[in-house]
């Protein structure tokens, strides 16, 4: 389960590459890369619990929806976060998401950046031999 | 990876500052288009906003030309610094052509005080501010409505405001539109977007939003610059930029997803997926403006509130009335919108959605839509710089609404990015710098500080002067920073 922030990729916003051997670990390593965005997990404490589950008609739409569903947690709820568990049923295209954190506490959280959106822009999501990769760049 | 092999236009020479990107640039194109830029500043642009801008003028309805600003750099879909016109019954809209931040804009306020008033007190005037201006990730602002009353603030915007206690009854017509788009129509929001949104109003948000107090710097034209309150050098004013935070976002989001589902149906194909778009005359395209405006709406509300709690701060730290420290607004831009706007086109007035995406409207005198205070003299406009350089108090002319439907510059436009800034200097070390060159800085993240350093963006004076050059926006006052709230 890995992510790499793309130094030049956009100007004015943040990308990254997300990798993983299944649906379920390149779901986790985006994810994963999205909260660190967000703020420093190891400063966000575990004190909420959020649950949700989102499905589409490909694996694209699938991981898509899944980030801009952390994002809208973000800001309905106020939060960031420190940990995510997936789960991704491959054959249904559908994942389910349990994330652990807490409301946004300038004083004790290093808070990082106020992600609006996830983009389209060079949006693209593979399957290798070794397994599934994606590009995601997010509008900050 | 991203596209490595976009070859460099071979530009048309119009004059010192306008270069056209010909139709054979790119297979699709329907019209050229044309950077606004010196040599260097063009120079520097990245390869990817010939790109984008020309995939631009491939969209259906385009008319005349795709247009880059000269702080124009790449973003989505659109580069940031774009400007299109779409014919109304032929052409389309695309939320890619406003940005997800819809309406993100400036505000500029004055005082009538001096840097000595202000610099001793300036700790605490950004402390104060700081803490009540609510900044960074996810915060909820000050003003805590129902979703109910929220369905208000997307009608009307700044008028919601100052019928219900935040601000004065002079503020709307300082304001674009008099802050409100009266075509908003909540039920074309969803419930998401509502959610994420209803309670950030009076938020600044992050990136590259701001508070800052400055002094007036130059004056460069005296008579405009009475009539827009900045009496002389020196005077102290507040510049406030921010837009619709996460509920402009999410009705970006929204519509992105639902465009690329109805484009087959429509015959549109787009070369970037950020494309996306609907004909502006189609249910589809028509609810994502109505649901654009109620974002639009939201940020006039939420720049008007915030001007509210920096007039409230003043009065309290110097024991004074907003009113007798002469906290009047000058003018509200917005730089990410659509709009259907009348244009003369080859001597016929046509109506035109104009998209603006990290650019300006600029009408010059005698534009319906400008207020009577300004309606002889032609609209301000608010350009902010980085946050250790100059911002800008322009002027629009009539020559911009030949040349670029009324739209000008928007601010200084990112040459670096945020990774790199931040290898480069680390946030406190940016703080202590700025603090030696007279600029108090306050901010929610010391990395998020770090990617606004001064160094990441162009020289705001060299794009000010390229639209002053052209005739475009007339430069008026130009302002320091002396304190800034960093989101």
């Amino acid at each position: 389960m890995t992510f790499k922030f793309l130094e030049e990729f956009a100007t004015a916003d943040i990308a990254f590459i997300a990798e993983g051997k299944t649906l379920k670990e390149l779901f986790q390593s985006a994810g994963d890369a999205l909260i660190e965005s967000l703020a420093n997990p190891k400063t966000v404490k575990k004190e909420l619990t959020r649950e949700f589950t989102v499905k589409e008609n490909t694996p694209e739409d699938l991981l898509f929806s899944f980030l801009e569903e952390i994002i809208y947690l973000k800001d309905k709820d106020g939060m960031v976060f420190n940990s995510l568990e997936v789960e991704v049923d491959e054959k249904n295209l559908q994942a389910r998401a349990k994330l652990k954190g807490a409301h946004i506490d300038p004083e004790t959280q290093e808070l990082r950046n106020d992600v609006k959106a996830v983009t389209m822009h060079y949006y693209k999501i593979e399957k290798e031999d070794e397994g599934w990769k994606t590009r995601v760049v997010l509008d900050v | 990876m991203r596209k490595e092999n976009i070859p460099k236009p071979e530009f048309n020479k119009i004059n010192d500052y306008t270069w056209d990107i010909p139709k054979t640039y790119k297979e699709g194109m329907r019209v050229p288009a044309r950077i606004f830029a010196s040599e260097k500043l063009l120079e520097e642009m990245d390869l990817y906003v010939f790109d984008q801008i020309s995939n631009v003028a491939s969209l259906p309805g385009i008319v005349n030309r795709a247009m880059c600003m000269p702080d124009g750099h790449s973003g989505y879909g659109f580069p940031i610094g774009g400007v299109a016109a779409f014919d109304t019954q032929e052409g389309v809209i695309s939320p890619g052509g406003i940005g997800f931040d819809i309406n993100c804009g400036m505000r500029l306020i004055t005082t009538n005080l001096s840097p000595k008033d202000v610099e001793e007190k300036i700790h605490e005037i950004i402390s104060a501010l700081f803490e009540k201006v609510p900044c960074g990730v996810g915060r909820k602002g000050f003003v805590q409505i129902s979703k109910e009353k929220f369905s208000q603030v997307m009608q009307n915007g700044a008028r919601w405001c100052v019928e219900n206690g935040y601000g004065w009854d002079e503020d709307l017509e300082r304001t674009e539109d008099f802050g409100c788009l009266e075509f908003a129509d909540p039920s074309k929001v969803s419930e998401k977007a509502i959610a994420r949104g209803f309670n950030q109003i009076g938020t600044l948000g992050s990136g590259n939003h701001y508070l800052e107090i400055q002094k007036a710097d130059s004056i460069f034209d005296e008579n405009a610059a009475k009539k827009m309150g900045i009496e002389e050098k020196n005077q102290i004013c507040v510049m406030i930029h921010c837009g619709s935070r996460g509920f402009g976002h999410q009705i970006g989001t929204d519509y992105l997803k639902k465009f690329h589902k109805v484009m087959p149906q429509y015959g549109i194909k787009v070369s970037d997926p950020e494309l996306a778009c609907a004909p502006f005359n189609s249910d589809e395209g028509q609810d994502y403006h109505k649901a654009m405006a109620c974002a639009a709406n939201m940020a006039f509300a939420n720049r008007q509130v915030i001007m509210h709690r920096v007039r409230e701060v003043f009065s309290e730290i110097f024991k004074t009335s907003a009113e007798d420290l002469g906290m009047h607004l000058v003018y509200d831009v917005a730089h990410n919108t659509a709009k259907a706007e009348k244009h003369k086109v080859e001597g016929k007035t046509r109506e035109l959605v104009v998209h603006r995406k990290g650019a300006t409207r600029c009408f010059g005198p005698g534009r319906e839509e400008l207020a009577p205070i300004y309606r002889d003299l032609g609209q301000p406009v608010i350009i902010g710089g980085s946050m250790e350089t100059q911002s800008y108090l322009l002027l629009g002319t009539e020559k911009a609404l030949d040349e670029t439907w009324g739209s000008t510059a928007h601010g200084a436009g990112r040459t670096m990015s945020r990774t790199q800034a931040k290898k480069k200097i680390q946030g406190k070390e940016l703080q202590q710098e700025m603090h030696k060159k007279g600029i108090h800085v306050k901010a929610a993240s010391y990395s998020g500080l770090a990617e606004e350093a001064g160094f990441a963006y162009k020289n705001v004076s060299e794009v000010i002067e390229v639209m002053h050059k052209l005739g475009i926006s007339k430069k008026v006052v130009a302002f320091k920073p002396i304190g800034n709230i960093k989101g």
